[in-house]
């Protein structure tokens, strides 16, 4: 075990928690306790730098860090279209989406999404979203126990048990405004780490980089690992519906418009898309390139896909440098983790529970939600490990965000019909379980054709029929000023 | 290194040419250069 490293990553979460704490509790009182400042809002006047870099920083988690040096191992430097698709989706939220939702002066998505499709559909969208949250925090747990295991030494299993405990006491510890604040702090020391990773890979790597790309090169099932061009059935299987699914999820969910609410003006929104695209999009590279590293030597490939990048950094880089990334990806996961579970957790005390008990407090609704996360924490501890990679899983979860935002373009720009919209959620999501939840795909053998196609077409079709069938209010935007 | 050169080099100019293509698409959008406010009275 690396118990100096351990200390030291330990130290760097309880000392970034507890400082950031502080910093928000001082501007808090500073501002006599009012919200501006806050991340929340901000007083809605950031310019278009911080703007950008926020929204760059809080859309970077577990699929971006071990999830792309986990693909980089089936896949190579291609894994890299994982963060170009992701440029394509800053493009939909800062220059399409983001000034749409800021016009209607809506605070969140939900209460946009409420102006097209009125009540039920709303409910809905909730329901599944909170789902979706439970699946994501799933998914942090999971990349929370592979850096714990890779820094302690101990079973995955046991790493996910001590993870998910951790991670529930890091969303109890820190508040929702100090978590904001501490998933750009930790983004930021990622990708500093990831930077000095590579430098010191290129001193450390057996036979530097050079001996990387011929030993991989010298397989021929393997040589096009080398190029992010390398395979286009990847490209269409992989890239594509990776850029579609993260456009048409974010770009209509408050993940995405939270830093787009901030902005002084609807044109610092769209130019803060020259800092969000090249800081988030780039941000594979090296994820990619040192799980390919770990890849090509033969050592570390026993120790499976996702484990082989961390055995590698462990062997072959400095204690210090370890423990920079180490802190970094435990971070990013702990606060990703406290963001999602917060997410369904208040869905379910907010949403659903007032349906029942319309008279509910504000302090019993904040007792459910703490238990809520506790119950969430353990539900993601039980079945963290029979999860795809995670990749993969942040596409399945996209591909129920697909109709939510073609229903939301039909309803602003052409029509409203809640009726149109129940019926398209419906039958776009039942495709997506019988899909891929289920498995048709892969009896079918159609492994390129991504479950993100599939909601886009049954969104598509079912969307437009049941629209131009059933009645409904004029689109939301329609008649209205342009400019 | 010639791979994480051109691994590092196209992605680069991949993420700005999309990023620059996306912010030609975003003056298009003309709904969305203004800040004034769509009345929700007008629904419907």
């Amino acid at each position: 075990m690396n118990l100096g490293v351990l200390i030291a990553v330990l130290a760097y979460e309880v000392i970034s928690i507890v400082g950031v704490g502080a910093v928000v509790a001082y501007k808090n009182k500073k501002n006599g306790g009012h919200e501006e400042g806050s991340f929340a809002f901000a007083g809605g006047g950031l310019p278009a730098s911080l703007v950008g870099i926020t929204l760059a920083l809080t859309l970077l988690g577990s699929a971006h860090n071990w999830g792309t040096c986990q693909n980089a191992a089936s896949m190579g430097v291609i894994a890299v279209w994982f963060g170009i698709a992701c440029a394509v989706m800053m493009v939909v939220i800062t220059q399409i989406t983001g000034p749409w939702i800021r016009r209607t002066g809506a605070k969140t998505v939900g209460e946009f999404l409420g102006h097209i499709f009125g009540k039920k559909p709303g409910i809905m969208i909730s329901s599944v979203n909170a789902a979706l949250g439970i699946a994501m925090t799933c998914l942090e747990v999971e990349t929370i126990a592979v850096t714990l295991s890779f820094l302690t030494g101990w079973e995955y299993t046991t790493c996910a048990v001590i993870g998910g405990i951790l991670a529930m006491l890091y969303v109890l510890l820190a508040g929702m405004k100090e978590i904001a604040w501490l998933n750009l702090l930790n983004a930021i020391v990622m990708y500093v780490a990831l930077i000095v990773v590579f430098v010191c890979l290129c001193f450390e790597l057996p036979g530097g980089w050079d001996a990387v790309q011929s030993t991989v090169e010298a397989n021929p099932d393997t040589a096009w690992f080398t190029s992010i061009f390398g395979n286009s059935a990847l490209i269409i299987g992989f890239a594509i519906p990776n850029a579609l699914g993260a456009s048409l999820f974010h770009g209509m969910a408050q993940t995405g418009y939270q830093p787009v609410a901030t902005a002084k003006s609807n044109k610092e929104v769209k130019k803060s898309l020259w800092y969000a695209g090249p800081i988030n999009g780039c941000f594979c590279i090296i994820p990619a390139l040192i799980g390919l590293a770990a890849f090509s030597i033969i050592a570390y490939r026993d120790a499976g896909s996702m484990m082989m990048t961390p055995a590698m950094i462990i062997d072959l880089l400095p204690k210090p440098v370890v423990a920079l990334l180490a802190a970094g990806f435990l971070g990013v996961d702990l606060s990703s983790f406290a963001v999602m579970a917060l997410a369904p957790a208040t869905c379910i005390s907010h949403d659903m529970y007032t349906l029942y008990k319309p008279d509910a407090s504000e302090q019993t609704k904040t007792k459910m939600s703490r238990v809520l996360i506790l119950v969430i924490g353990i539900i993601s501890i039980l079945i963290c490990n029979f999860q795809p990679a995670p990749v993969d899983m942040v596409n399945w979860i996209f591909s129920f965000g697909v109709p939510v935002f073609v229903m939301a373009v039909i309803g602003i720009w052409w029509k409203r019909s809640e009726k149109a919209a129940v019926i398209t959620f419906i039958v776009s999501w039942i495709a997506v379980c019988v899909w891929s939840t289920f498995g048709l795909q892969n009896q079918l053998g159609w492994v390129n054709f991504n479950v993100n196609y599939i909601s886009l077409i049954f969104a598509l079709v079912v969307g437009v029929i049941t629209t131009a069938a059933l009645p409904g209010k004029k689109g939301l935007f329609v008649g209205k000023k342009r400019v | 290194m010639q791979m994480c050169i051109e691994t590092i080099v196209y992605t680069i100019l991949l993420v700005f040419a999309i990023t620059a293509v996306g912010y030609g698409i975003g003056k298009l959008n003309k709904f969305g250069d203004s800040d004034e406010a769509i009345h929700m009275d007008e629904e419907g």
